[in-house]
């Protein structure tokens, strides 16, 4: 479903160049649930940022389900992020001045879809994510959990073929991440749906059904989680 | 219809920022209401010049005028007995400013036509209703026949006494005020200068909206021709006229041939479609000879633009600058807002919109800012044009033959173009802010690292100003080889839009440069704040050349209002050095010829004991070169004299009049030299009511009059040339000038006669109000642009607390107090009010320079030394460093409510 192929990603910070990939190979199936871990700086958002097609390879080539993303057009890229690829942010990334279902609601409302419909459906992923009763309420009224509950239910709103979820549990209390990572831990669907989670918590990534590790931007190594 | 998307994610993020939103739109609205207003008192003062050049334009095809001396009424019959084939009408016409002094000294307008042909003739031109009063001389026949049958002779008498000799048509407004104060069946009276007769309105009239006289207002009175043309025109002396009864007027028919303001010609319609006026006009020039200039109605419309030309560049300028200063600070606003909403335009790339959604969403915001600031513009706009007129109403209304000038309601067309004029801003402002924004990788817009202008968009700034500021330079270079104006004027916005543009290289060097002493002697706070001025030239660059602009305009205002205003005003004392001055109407009136007096008046007041003498001026202003020009004639010989007894030292130029006395010269003023290429020797022609008249050039003089160039004539060469014997004002020199006694004799003589009198010290400061209120006029609008501009700081600082939440979220948490936080965000405000005077007074006096220099010497000729305006210049850096730090104050107090784990969390 995603692959990279000897994928690098270099870029400037204010004097510095920062190698943050080097030459990753890998790829991604549909129902593996994939953990990414490593220290910080270690380039494991990039790596993300490059599979989910918000970033493109310096060098080496990025593919999601046959297509190379650097042939694509940046109109493209939207529209697959739109329709085939889900992100959860580890800030949940909610837009502060729309409600919990419009938030929800955003990417189909982005593609089109009727305002009706579009809320419909947003309130149906709530739903799924126990949170119908909260649909009304601003990103501030909502806690921590309720908020990247949200941003999980938007994720799935156009039905994707990959979760890509960056330190999702990285602002929430124990508890609460085990919340969550129980609600992505259902999302792998075999040949239908991949999540890749980076973390940096060893626990988030027992949820996982493969652990990747990465250091300085090369993979350490990948190999399948033993429960 | 706005898309729901956008209506969610746009208005949604307007009404959660509402007061960012109040800020754009403020500054648009200030923007447009300079824009409305300028163009609603251009709109008005060219309907009033059109009205003052071509009263009355008809649907004639073809105007015969002669300036302001009028063109002889002989013509109207040549023209008739010419036949020329195509021409169905000649009609002739008199309009003048009146006064009824029946009806507390109301202006009105007169007149004079072949009242027949106008209104009862097939075509009524005029397309007006006119009812018979019932007080006209047949009725009143009718009563004096019903007296006499009764044997009331001395009743029949009384009724005959009241008929008197001149009848009128009114307006319906003028009737019905005279009915209300139960004055129908009298005389009403009418004043031209200081020339009074009684009139019987034997008619009212009614105006169609659509009727030429619809636009001189509500008060006129209709004559017919004849009658107007000899109660314009000079009378006899009340003596001559008391001896002489009617036979008098015969004698001076003969001696000062009746004469008409212009002559309309109306082609046959039958033929019309096949007649070119320009041919037609040059048919009819060859008729009417040297004895008046035949116009078509696009040339008559040119001659007309020329007189508003002035006016219209001057508003432009000063509307354009506005909206430049407003579109800079919207482009920030705007800037600020992309940066604000980086992140959430990463979510939204991130979940898959695209770039042109992205940019569609910053530009239909925008556009809905456009609207509300233009929707509170207009309404500020038209308020601002009424409190503009009636500032200057008095003058306005004495410079033009309606005395109402009204702004009215401004056209469809003007509130359409405020709409356009708001959204374009907005939409350009917006331009480059949306592109940046769509230009983010979703990648690099969701990390929320510090966003740092790239390359490209550093390069394209760069290429942008360096190619305007060298744009307006090489059109100010080339602009005799640019149409009109298009060079001077363009070429300066140009630049200055180059240069406002290039306010954060500019700033940015600037800072560098003082940067190493500010470290040395500002305690920390300041010296942070320098830092964050350092570190986003930008954000703050912008706000800062906006600051500058203001102060640049504001600063060549007043160095140009110096530079002009104190040799204008020694000019002016050096030449009005007499004790009194005697004119008819008011004092506005008495410069514009609106209001002359009978010849007779100066020669009675010399008589009068305690004065020295009297000396008549008549102002004129005959067509030369294609141009209006200003001609006074004054007795130079007793002018020049007295004069100089009272200013010995000054205006040694005064000389030279003496050697015109009695001959067929004139003196020119400088400007007039430069204008129009003459100089003494050469011989100019001028039109004369019996053809041109030939006046050879004797010298030149300062002379400060007019901007297109001024000549004095002796008066008494002006009356035999161009058979003009009245005087508009009389200057008044006394023995002695504290003689009391002397002093109410005079002001009992003027009130005598319904003239007016005012002492030198009046006069001076007369026109001294005047010159300022000019300068209040401009100061006005640069203040509406230092408004705009210390909105901008608002916005900036806002920003800058933004982007230094971190910061100054550090600084509160290793222990700065709050006060200390407050003086960091007011050093950074004080600081860019710092950085935008230096800025504007280092662009204000080039300005100030090319306008003295290149622009007016161009305009009119005039040269002026540049006096910097020191005193001016110290209160405008003040008041703009003030301004900008009090504008911090919000942004600062916004600072220190800042939760610290919030402002430290913050990237």
């Amino acid at each position: 479903m995603i692959e990279l192929h000897d994928a690098t990603k270099t870029y400037e910070q204010g004097r510095r160049v920062v190698n943050a990939v080097r030459g990753v190979t890998m790829s991604v199936t549909g129902g593996e649930f994939v953990t990414i871990m490593g220290p910080s700086g270690s380039g494991k958002s990039t790596l993300m940022h490059l599979m989910g097609a918000l970033d493109t390879p310096s060098t080496g080539r990025a593919i999601f389900q046959g297509q190379n993303l650097q042939a694509m057009s940046d109109s493209e890229r939207s529209l697959l992020r739109r329709t085939r690829i889900g992100f959860v942010f580890q800030a949940f990334n909610l837009l502060p001045t729309l409600t919990a279902a419009e938030n929800v609601a955003l990417p189909l409302l982005l593609g089109g879809t009727a305002r009706r419909l579009a809320m419909g459906r947003a309130i149906e992923c709530l739903k799924n994510v126990g949170l119908d009763e909260r649909k009304d309420h601003y990103p501030e009224e909502l806690s921590g959990g309720e908020m990247q509950r949200v941003a999980v239910a938007r994720a799935l709103i156009a039905d994707p073929d990959a979760v890509l979820c960056d330190e999702p549990t990285g602002n929430l209390d124990t508890a609460t991440s085990r919340d969550i990572l129980e609600l992505l831990s259902k999302l792998p669907a075999p040949n239908r749906r991949a999540v890749i989670l980076v973390t940096h918590d060893p626990s988030a990534a027992a949820y996982g059904t493969r652990l990747v590790k990465i250091r300085d931007g090369v993979i350490e190594s990948d190999e399948p989680v033993r429960r | 219809m706005m898309p729901p998307l956008y209506r969610l994610l746009s208005v949604r993020y307007l009404l959660h920022r509402w007061d960012r939103a109040v800020l754009i739109i403020a500054s648009i609205a200030l923007g447009v209401a300079t824009l409305v207003s300028s163009r609603i008192l251009t709109q008005c003062i060219e309907t009033a010049a059109t009205e003052t050049t071509t009263p009355l334009k008809r649907s004639s095809d073809l105007f015969v005028h002669n300036g302001e001396v009028g063109v002889l009424r002989s013509v109207v019959d040549d023209l008739r007995n010419a036949n020329v084939p195509g021409i169905a009408s000649v009609q002739p016409l008199v309009y003048e400013r009146i006064s009824l002094p029946g009806l507390d000294d109301r202006s009105a307008v007169l007149i004079g036509t072949e009242l027949s042909f106008q209104l009862l003739g097939g075509e009524n031109t005029l397309k007006v209703k006119v009812e018979a009063t019932r007080e006209g001389p047949l009725f009143q026949l009718a009563l004096v026949y019903a007296a006499v049958k009764a044997g009331k002779f001395t009743e029949a008498s009384e009724i005959y006494d009241r008929i008197p000799g001149r009848l009128i048509i009114v307006s319906r407004a003028l009737y019905e005020e005279r009915k209300r104060r139960g004055a129908s069946g009298t005389p009403i009276v009418v004043r031209f200068g200081s020339r009074d007769i009684s009139c019987l309105p034997i008619g009212v009239v009614d105006v169609e909206d659509d009727s030429p006289l619809a636009s001189l207002g509500k008060n006129f009175v209709g004559m017919e021709i004849g009658q107007a043309a000899r109660f314009v025109r000079s009378g006899p002396a009340p003596a001559s006229a008391a001896v002489g009864g009617a036979m008098i007027e015969t004698v001076w028919d003969a001696a000062f041939p009746q004469r008409v303001n212009r002559i309309d010609l109306f082609f046959d319609p039958a033929t019309a479609s096949k007649l070119k006026p320009d041919d037609m006009a040059v048919t009819v020039q060859y008729i009417v000879g040297g004895r008046g200039k035949t116009y078509t109605q696009e040339t008559q419309g040119q001659s007309t633009q020329e007189i508003v030309n002035g006016f219209q560049v001057g508003f432009l300028l000063c509307s354009l600058g506005a909206m430049v200063v407003g579109l800079f600070l919207v482009y920030n606003a705007l800037s600020v807002t992309v940066a604000e909403r980086r992140h959430d335009i990463g979510i939204l790339r991130s979940i898959g919109a695209t770039r042109g959604q992205i940019i569609r969403l910053f530009t239909i915001a925008a556009v809905l800012l456009g609207i509300i600031g233009a929707a509170f513009g207009v309404p500020l706009g038209i308020a601002m044009a009424r409190l503009t007129l009636n500032e200057f109403r008095e003058e306005l209304g004495s410079i033009f033959l309606n005395p109402e000038v009204d702004p009215g309601s401004p056209s469809l067309a003007t509130l359409g173009f405020a709409m356009l004029a708001g959204v374009l801003t907005s939409l350009l402002a917006a331009l480059v802010p949306a592109l940046q924004a769509a230009s983010d990788e979703p990648a690099d817009a969701v990390r929320r690292s510090a966003d740092n202008v790239r390359g490209p968009w550093q390069i394209a700034h760069k290429v942008t100003c360096a190619t305007l500021i060298a744009g307006g330079v090489a059109m100010i270079l080339s602009r005799h080889a640019l149409p009109h104006r298009v060079g001077a004027f363009g070429g300066m916005m140009t630049t200055l839009i180059g240069l406002l543009l290039a306010a954060p290289i500019i700033v940015g060097v600037l800072v560098r440069l003082v940067q190493p002493v500010l470290r040395r002697i500002l305690p920390i706070e300041a010296r942070l704040a320098a830092d964050n001025l350092i570190r986003s030239p930008g954000r703050t660059g912008v706000v800062i050349g906006a600051l500058g602009a203001g102060v640049a305009v504001m600063i060549q205002t007043a160095g140009v209002g110096k530079s002009n205003e104190v040799p204008v005003t020694k000019w002016l004392y050096e030449l009005v050095q007499a004790e009194h001055f005697v004119f008819a109407g008011n004092l506005a009136s008495a410069t514009s010829s609106q209001a002359p007096m009978e010849p007779h008046v100066p020669l009675e007041l010399a008589k009068l004991p305690g004065v020295e003498r009297a000396t008549g001026l008549r102002y004129v202003r005959p067509e030369y070169n294609g141009t209006v020009v200003f001609m006074t004639a004054v007795d130079v010989a007793p002018f020049a004299d007295a004069t100089q007894k009272r200013a010995p030292s000054g205006l040694p130029e005064l000389d030279k009049l003496r050697k015109i006395a009695g001959r067929p010269e004139v003196v020119i003023s400088d400007n007039f030299t430069l204008k129009h290429g003459i100089k003494p020797g050469d011989t100019i022609v001028l039109p004369g009511p019996n053809g041109p008249v030939n006046l050879l050039v004797a010298g030149s003089m300062i002379d400060y009059s007019w901007s297109r160039g001024s000549l004095m004539i002796d008066r008494a060469v002006y009356a035999k040339l161009f058979r003009d014997e009245r005087v508009d004002v009389a200057h008044v020199f006394m023995n002695d000038p504290n003689d009391a006694v002397a002093i109410d004799r005079l002001k009992s003589y003027v009130a005598d006669r319904g003239l007016f009198t005012v002492n030198n010290k009046t006069i001076r400061s007369f026109f001294t109000d005047l010159i300022d209120r000019v300068y209040k006029l401009a100061y006005l609008q640069q203040i509406i642009v230092g408004i705009v501009a210390s909105l901008g700081v608002v916005t900036a600082l806002l920003i800058s607390v933004l982007q230094r939440k971190r910061e100054l979220g550090l600084l509160l948490a290793v222990g700065a107090t709050p006060g200390q936080v407050i003086r960091s965000v007011l050093a950074e405000a004080a600081l860019m009010g710092v950085f935008g005077t230096v800025l504007g007074v280092l662009i204000g006096l080039p300005m100030q320079w090319y306008v003295l220099q290149v622009v007016m010497v161009e305009e009119s000729g005039f040269s002026f030394d540049l006096l910097v305006p020191w005193r001016q210049a110290i209160l405008i850096s003040i008041g703009a460093i003030s301004i900008a730090t009090l504008a911090g104050l919000l942004p600062a107090l916004h600072a220190v409510r800042m939760r610290i784990p919030d402002a430290i969390a913050y990237e």
